[in-house]
């Protein structure tokens, strides 16, 4: 649906002005997201609840209320992004070869992950893995071709 | 509730990506440094709808 949204836009970009464009984008993103939200949660409510109901409840698995971990890990999330990063270098050096602009040297970058690394919070974990993963991806393309 | 934010990083390292965590009482952020730009992601940000 986004590449379809995105050339609606870009059809649509000579015949609106930039900030109407954008907030449509806006709210159409954010009602797609909240509704996707909402249903993911529901869902994953229900089957927490069945499972419940089926002596399934497995004490030791991360603690989550629906979509929601209520104790993630910040540092397991970026060191999970990276894994997926490195995992795809394959893929990502083939197309910056597709790309002149993006032409590196193919080293990767060192990742250094420092701060508070025991730091948890609550959170929809598969959003916030989305949002680092798609940082790291754009940082490293960077890196990639500066190193 | 989530808010990200971009500025100029005049102490960059060349080749290395930083990422740091910063956590409170009340806030969760991660700092990304890479190549004269700071990424700053607030993770728990009040303005934010």
């Amino acid at each position: 649906m986004i590449p379809q949204l995105s050339l609606a836009l870009s059809i649509s970009s000579p015949h609106l002005a930039p900030e109407k464009l954008d907030s449509f984008m806006r709210r159409m993103l954010t009602s797609r997201i909240s509704r996707r939200v909402l249903v993911e949660h529901h869902v994953a409510l229900t089957q927490g609840l069945y499972e419940q109901s089926q002596g399934n409840d497995d004490s030791g698995a991360p603690k989550h209320v629906g979509i929601i971990y209520t104790n993630l890990t910040v540092k397991d999330s970026i060191d999970k992004c990276i894994h997926i990063l490195k995992s795809e270098e394959g893929l990502y050096g083939l197309r910056r070869l597709e790309e002149p602009a993006l032409r590196g040297t193919g080293i990767w970058p060192e990742i250094v992950v420092d701060g508070h690394l025991d730091a948890r919070f609550p959170y929809i974990k598969e959003h916030l893995e989305y949002i680092i993963f798609e940082l790291l991806k754009n940082v490293r393309t960077i890196s990639g071709t500066f190193i | 509730m989530t808010a990200l934010r971009m500025k100029a990083d005049p102490d960059h390292v060349p080749g290395v990506i930083t990422a740091t965590i910063a956590a409170d009482e009340d806030s969760v952020n991660i700092r990304i440094s890479d190549q004269g730009r700071l990424i700053y992601l607030n993770l728990t940000d009040p303005q934010q709808p």
